[in-house]
């Protein structure tokens, strides 16, 4: 793990911070909620903004920065031309980028459109697609630049949050987990929903680290957390569709679609769904006549408005 | 001492439940949650699954009401097994075990802990929960090494038992001769009938239950129903009811398993397996378990946590170079042998109590039996039957017991070796840590980081020595220590280099790399007594001439006329006029015989095997040929099961195996 | 070969039991080794001199008798790299005997060294003339690529490198 800051050697060796790191929270396509569960560590939150600075979150603070940073937290899928730009640049001037979220880390449910028709699904969606300039696909920030660490799930984990910044400052590895959710489950005493009642769970495929959240409340995986290391996902798959006692066999298209949520574009689970099917169609129909008024003359402002890099440490 | 045939009426239950309870005794006792029986703790007798059985299969376990007979709707130990068992209680997935704390002056506190909580009573423990206690009596305190949180808990647990009435199609304790009949364990054995139970006392604290209740005898025939019931369950279980269900044969069963372990079906069931973990959680006796260091954000206070772990993780195998179990098959293989062959070998006893639990709670229905009965099929034809060559075990000529505290010890002097490799010296008075012998390790434990292995290169008369290379954060943090910082210790751990075994004899040494530290105190401890060995050699190999360890010391030996010293480095530079290539090339002019040899191999497994290799066509005795292994380790004393190799662990066992006792276990892949 | 090895003798030193000074020479039979000896010259080289140039036309298979050849490969930015070394007894030029007869990196001296010298043309004439010789010779070098094989194969595991995944 980078070291984070300028650092001074103790008696204890330790890379001591004689600044804080500064750390930012950026976003792109993506809902904020993750950037939101850093605001929710209520009462760790004093004692990390004494530890890092937060030069940048739009969540919390008007001060704005283009960087550099120490650490980065970046939630949301990269989904427009601009965005492919701007995680070039932030990469640049970032020493430790931090990936949040399964947006960030596998695309996200917007990368749906990824195996759809995009033009089609945009004239669907908006009145006027025009406004919209979005690339065909939304795609992890991974596929962009290189990434550092991941933090995921839908949303993330306060206490991987919180586990990763402790790491941070005292030079330690994080303990994220690379177990299947299955065993966070055995652990807190959580009865397994696939084996006493037959429900569709992705947690054996799934990377733990929420805690067996959904099971905890009597329901199976989703996998927001992704697929897990060496995921077995065709075994699984296999066995909802044929093996499983219960109200089987299920529509292959049915197991396809368990596969196909916020961590579907993650290459094992889209492999499921790539062969069982489970996706929304291709295309759409437009939902809403095109009212020909709102076809833009100029790009609107927002689009053509000050960056970030513009509005370098303006302070509040 | 045994109270036979007390009879308690079914509404007097809950006084049963109430005197355990008394003295602030927290009981725990199956109940119906989440759509499924498991064990939880319990008020009173109605928190019981009363009326409800459940039928279980492969990967599918579910609740019945009222069934299998009418007449039984109201009976509470209906269901078989629960699907937690006692295990949360008796060894939690998740305990404070070590706890450290640096005040500001840097001093250094580092605690064992234990469970301090209330005395537990369980009621409701079936044979096969017995068997498995049993089981982790053996291997949490039977020592060396005691688990002083599980010896906590085991020490005033009070069991009632009940002798099942039904078992499940998953069930098979009459294969593994642990049930359903409750032999031992139990402080008080319920038989369940419809108008009650039949009570018998097994320990003093059953019999005071027993008087406390003032109980009356039962009725001749109420014993013999009661004998008849459980008779019953283990015709239900038997064969000769269950043609179909999967069976397998435990006679020689570990022989036979041993004797696959490159049979096919392993990666048949790697297709299939999820490496979920789910099998190792819900089974009584897997006691794997890993520590999750938390800290707070300057690292001065932090607490590693001893939480169940599994031999299903990518991360449970790994070390600096990679897991040694990367592919499922892998895994699953070291479960399946572990639970039912090498078990043997570490604890005297099967590690399956044939609950049946990693059967039904398999979320794509695995069956060990099944698996079980392909892999370690008895062999009809004597013809096929190849004797297995399993490997002695190793020697255990360590202390009967292994302390687990740590030592607060003072960095006394830093000394870098190499670009990314410092030896620090370790001033202590600890007359244990000083009594360090050649070859043995220690755990490191700094606040806020991993507790890695590290073994000694050196034992003066008031200090130790550890070469250590910056790997990873903690060892990189251990590098960058300056004298007077403080560290605790645990040790000295594992067996030392047998130096007895060279006496009289030529000594030759191959170290690879870092591999080299562990070597050193031999070759300290060898050149102490010079008199009694003959011809000693050593041979040392590095990756370029700046990787190479103790520099000036080896040209020191390379001085003197009673030892050879040669070294050889991977590649270099034009400025390094010395010798380039494999160590193994260093023996490429050697034409005597290895006979009069032993020899003592340190570096990566893929050197050692090569130098085995060597040393073996020249005639070394393969019983003479020591090699230190590296294995991921969390305790260092033979607990958390991390570093098994077969039926080693490698922390207690070893780390010094000789080729001999490791036979093919030495090149076997992802063992 | 040392004729009467003495104990307890000096580990490493010339009468040594465990390290005998055997050459290559030493498998070969007496008719062979006397028709070999027979078209052999002696060559010195000091420390630092040039015994063979990379891909050039391979000039001899020696069989060193004192001192030590680094064979070498240029590296772009990182210079001569030794990737291995060639001590007494030791065979020197395999690819005198084996096409395309160019030499596969460059030889240097790294210590006063004295090889047994066979010159490529004559030696490759005599091989073609005496198929004894060339019975014997062949396996020889062939040992010799496959040692030179494995050391290579070793060094590409890069046993003692440092791994990615670091627990500790």
């Amino acid at each position: 793990m980078a070291t984070a800051g300028p650092v001074t050697t103790g008696r204890w060796g330790r890379a001591e911070m004689t600044a804080r790191p500064r750390v930012g929270g950026v976003k792109f396509a993506s809902c904020d909620g993750c950037q939101l569960t850093i605001l929710d560590l209520e009462d760790e939150l004093l004692a990390l903004t004494e530890r890092f600075e937060f030069v940048e979150f739009a969540e919390a603070t008007s001060r704005r920065s283009s960087g550099p940073f120490d650490v980065l937290f970046v939630e949301g899928s990269i989904s427009t031309p601009e965005q492919a730009v701007e995680i070039a640049r932030l990469r640049a001037a970032t020493k430790t980028l931090v990936t949040i979220g399964a947006c960030a880390t596998a695309g996200g449910i917007q990368a749906l459109r990824t195996a759809a028709e995009h033009e089609a699904f945009r004239s669907a969606v908006y009145p006027a697609p025009a406004f919209v300039d979005s690339l065909a696909v939304a795609s992890p920030v991974s596929a962009h630049v290189t990434v550092d660490a991941e933090l995921r799930g839908c949303p993330i984990g306060p206490e991987q949050l919180v586990e990763f910044l402790t790491a941070l400052a005292t030079g330690r590895r994080p303990q994220l987990p690379d177990q299947a959710v299955c065993v966070e489950c055995k652990r807190r005493n959580v009865t397994c929903v696939v084996v006493a009642r037959g429900l569709p769970c992705l947690g054996p495929v799934t990377m733990d680290g929420c805690g067996a959240i959904c099971p905890r409340f009597g329901r199976g995986c989703y996998g927001c957390f992704g697929p897990r290391e060496g995921a077995n996902v065709d075994s699984l798959a296999r066995w909802f569709a044929e093996g499983q006692p219960g109200p089987t066999p299920r529509d292959p298209a049915a197991v396809g679609r368990l596969f196909a949520g916020f961590t579907g574009a993650a290459g094992p689970f889209r492999a499921v769904t790539d062969r069982l099917g489970g996706r929304p169609p291709r295309t759409l129909k437009p939902a809403v006549a095109r009212p020909p008024e709102l076809v833009p003359e100029s790009p609107p402002t927002w689009q053509t408005g000050p960056t970030m890099g513009e509005a370098d440490d303006a302070r509040d | 001492m045994v109270t036979d045939g007390r009879f308690l009426p079914r509404e007097r239950l809950d006084d049963l439940v109430a005197v355990l309870r008394t003295d602030g005794r927290q009981v725990i006792g199956p109940v119906l949650e989440d759509g499924a029986i498991r064990m939880a703790e319990i008020e009173s007798a109605s928190d019981l699954p009363i009326g409800w059985s459940t039928s279980s299969i492969p990967g599918a376990v579910r609740l019945q009401r009222g069934t299998p007979a009418e007449a039984r709707a109201e009976r509470a130990f209906d269901h078989a097994v629960s699907w937690s068992g006692i295990k949360p209680w008796t060894y939690p997935a998740k305990v404070e075990a070590i706890t450290s704390e640096r005040d500001p002056d840097g001093s250094l506190r580092v605690r064992v802990e234990a469970a301090t909580g209330p005395p537990l009573a369980v009621i409701g423990a079936r044979a096969c929960d017995l068997a498995a206690l049993a089981v982790h009596d053996r291997v949490l305190q039977g020592g060396p090494a005691i688990d002083p949180d599980y010896a906590a808990r085991r020490a005033d647990l009070l069991i009632v038992a009940v002798e099942c009435a039904v078992a499940a199609s998953t069930c098979f304790c009459t294969t593994m001769g642990t049930g359903p009949e409750v032999t031992s364990g139990a402080d008080l054995v319920l038989d369940e009938l419809d108008e009650g139970f039949v009570v018998r006392a097994d320990s003093i604290a059953g019999e005071q239950i027993v008087e406390t209740l003032a109980l009356a005898p039962a009725a001749p025939a109420q014993v013999r129903r009661a004998r008849d019931q459980v008779a019953a369950t283990r015709r239900s279980m038997s064969k000769a009811v269950q043609p179909a269900g999967p069976a397998f044969e435990p006679e020689g069963l570990r022989d036979r398993l041993l004797a696959n372990l490159d049979h096919p079906r392993w990666a048949e069931i790697a297709e299939r397996c999820l490496a979920c973990a789910n099998c190792t959680m819900v089974c009584p006796t897997c006691f794997c378990s890993g520590l999750q260091v938390s800290s707070d954000l300057d690292g001065r206070t932090s607490s590693a946590a001893r939480q169940w772990d599994s031999c299903f993780t990518a991360g449970f195998a790994q070390v600096a170079g990679g897991s040694f179990r990367p592919r499922h098959q892998d895994r699953y293989r070291q479960w399946l042998s572990h639970k039912f062959a090498t078990w043997w070998d570490q604890f005297g006893s099967s590690g399956c109590g044939g609950c049946g639990r990693c059967i039904a709670w398999c979320p794509v229905g695995i069956d060990v039996r099944e698996e079980l009965s392909v892999i370690a099929a008895p062999v009809a034809e004597p013809s096929g039957a190849q004797p297995v060559a399993v490997p002695p075990p190793p020697r255990h000529d360590g202390p009967d017991r292994i302390g687990l505290a740590y030592v607060t010890c003072l960095v006394a002097e830093v000394r870098p070796e190499t670009a990314d490799t410092t030896t620090l010296r370790i001033a202590t008075d600890d007359p244990l840590l000083l009594g360090t012998r050649p070859g043995q390790f220690v755990m490191v434990a700094v606040p806020a980081f991993a507790i890695p292995p590290i073994s000694i290169s050196r034992i003066n008369p008031d200090s130790l020595e550890l070469t250590i290379r910056a790997a990873g954060p903690a060892t990189s943090f251990l590098t960058r220590l300056s004298p007077g910082a403080e560290l605790a210790l645990r040790g000295p751990l594992g067996r030392p280099w047998p130096l007895e075994d060279a006496v009289g004899r030529d000594v030759v040494i191959v170290a690879g790399g870092i591999g080299l530290a562990p070597l050193r105190g031999l070759i300290d401890a060898l050149l102490a007594e010079r008199e009694r060995y003959g011809a000693i050699r050593l041979y040392v190999g590095a990756r370029t001439p700046a990787d190479r360890l103790y520099v000036e010391e080896l040209d020191a030996l390379a001085a003197r006329d009673d030892l050879l010293v040669r070294v050889t480095v991977d590649r270099a530079g034009p400025e390094w006029l010395g010798r380039v290539g494999i160590v193994t090339q260093l023996f490429r002019s050697v034409t005597g015989t290895g006979e009069n040899v032993t020899a003592f191999v340190c570096g990566p497994e893929r050197m050692m095997s090569a130098v085995v290799e060597v040393l073996s066509d020249l005639k070394v005795a393969p019983e003479r040929l020591w090699l230190t292994l590296e294995r991921h380790m969390q305790c260092g004393v033979g607990l958390c099961g991390h570093c098994q190799l077969g039926s080693r662990f490698v922390c207690r066992d070893g780390p010094v195996f000789s080729v001999a006792e490791l036979g093919a276990d030495l090149h076997r892949e992802g063992l | 070969m040392s004729d009467d090895p003495v104990a307890p003798a000096r580990p490493g030193g010339p009468a040594d039991p465990w390290h005998l000074d055997t050459t290559v020479l030493d498998e070969l039979s007496p008719t062979v080794r006397a028709t070999l000896e027979s078209i052999a010259r002696r060559a010195e080289y000091g420390p630092g001199e040039l015994v063979m140039r990379d891909a050039a036309p391979t000039p001899f298979l020696g069989i060193l008798e004192a001192g030590r050849v680094g064979l070498r490969l240029h590296v772009p930015e990182r210079g001569p790299q030794t990737i291995v070394t060639i001590e007494r007894g030791e065979l020197l030029g395999w690819s005198a005997v084996v096409p395309p007869y160019r030499a596969t990196s460059e030889a240097v001296a790294l210590e006063p060294t004295r090889i047994l010298v066979l010159d490529a043309e004559p030696l490759r004439e005599l091989m073609v003339r005496d198929r004894d010789v060339a019975a014997e010779l062949l396996p020889m070098g062939l040992a010799c690529v496959s040692q030179r094989l494995v050391i290579s194969w070793q060094q590409l595991l890069d046993l003692f490198a440092r791994g990615s995944p670091q627990p500790w």
